[in-house]
């Protein structure tokens, strides 16, 4: 049992050790700042969207289904690009707006900075715009 | 003599419209000038009531709107409860003294999505 709970704690510590090489972040050319300079970033959050792009209203407990994590190795997203992962909008009726950036891991494009961005998918299949991406810096 | 012939509804060329306000969209169509035997109907009055419908058939109609004697009719498609991202179909009829026309053929639109806004905000935390 002490030996199980050792392993756990050795592969946390591996993981902690990549991320704080991982997630320096900084300043970003045609990106916002991911994080704070020197702070393990372990979670991207943002804020859900609350109206259509015609500036009605939406309701993103009902209106949203799902958001859409892309990477790229520039800010220049486009409707070609793939999404690495999905998370649902809505969780037990709470919103969903933080994704824990362990799960994009794998799909780090190699170089020592990466660009994220998401996209809100609406529950009849319509995708919003990119959001603005952010830098991740990773070695 | 009460006339037996129906207004002949030449509604063929109507057609969906983009309003200037957001959401809002606008169905018209020519107005009925002759009964269906080609005689002219003159200056009585027609009126009109369009619908619409999601089946080909025409079956199943809902108002668009409320009758009258405008070629065109604004519509949100929301509040019309309209399914987005599905076809639907558009038909009018008409009517002059109390005697309607049969329904105009149908025009199919497929109800546009409205896009979410892009997430804000995005951070690493």
């Amino acid at each position: 049992m002490r030996r199980v709970w050792i392993l756990s704690l050795a592969v946390w510590v591996a993981v902690a050790s990549v991320w704080s090489m991982g997630c320096g972040g900084a300043g970003a050319e045609g990106g916002a700042s991911g994080t704070v300079p020197g702070a393990i970033a372990t979670v991207l959050a943002w804020d859900p969207p609350t109206t259509y792009v015609d500036a009605t209203p939406l309701n993103p407990l009902m209106d949203l289904d799902y958001y859409e994590f892309y990477i790229r190795q520039d800010p220049s997203f486009t409707e070609a690009d793939s999404h690495m992962a999905e998370v649902n909008a809505v969780d037990n009726q709470v919103l969903v707006s933080e994704f824990q950036l362990v799960n994009l891991l794998p799909f780090l494009p190699p170089g020592p900075r990466s660009y994220l961005s998401i996209r809100a998918v609406g529950v009849d299949g319509s995708k919003s715009p990119f959001s603005q991406p952010i830098a991740w810096d990773h070695i | 003599m009460r006339k037996r012939w129906f207004p002949a509804l030449l509604l063929m060329l109507f057609a969906v419209s983009f309003a200037a306000s957001a959401s809002a969209e606008t169905l018209s169509w020519n107005a009925v000038t002759t009964y269906t035997d080609g005689t002219s109907i003159g200056s009585a009055t027609v009126t009109y009531q369009a619908y619409w419908t999601t089946n080909s058939s025409l079956t199943g109609l809902n108002t668009l709107g409320s009758a009258g004697s405008s070629t065109s009719r604004t519509f949100n498609v929301d509040t019309s409860g309209m399914p987005r991202g599905s076809i639907i179909y558009f038909t009018c009829k008409a009517t002059v003294s109390g005697v309607d026309s049969s329904l105009a053929s149908a025009l199919s639109w497929n109800v546009p999505t409205k896009s979410p806004s892009a997430p804000s905000n995005l951070q690493m935390n």
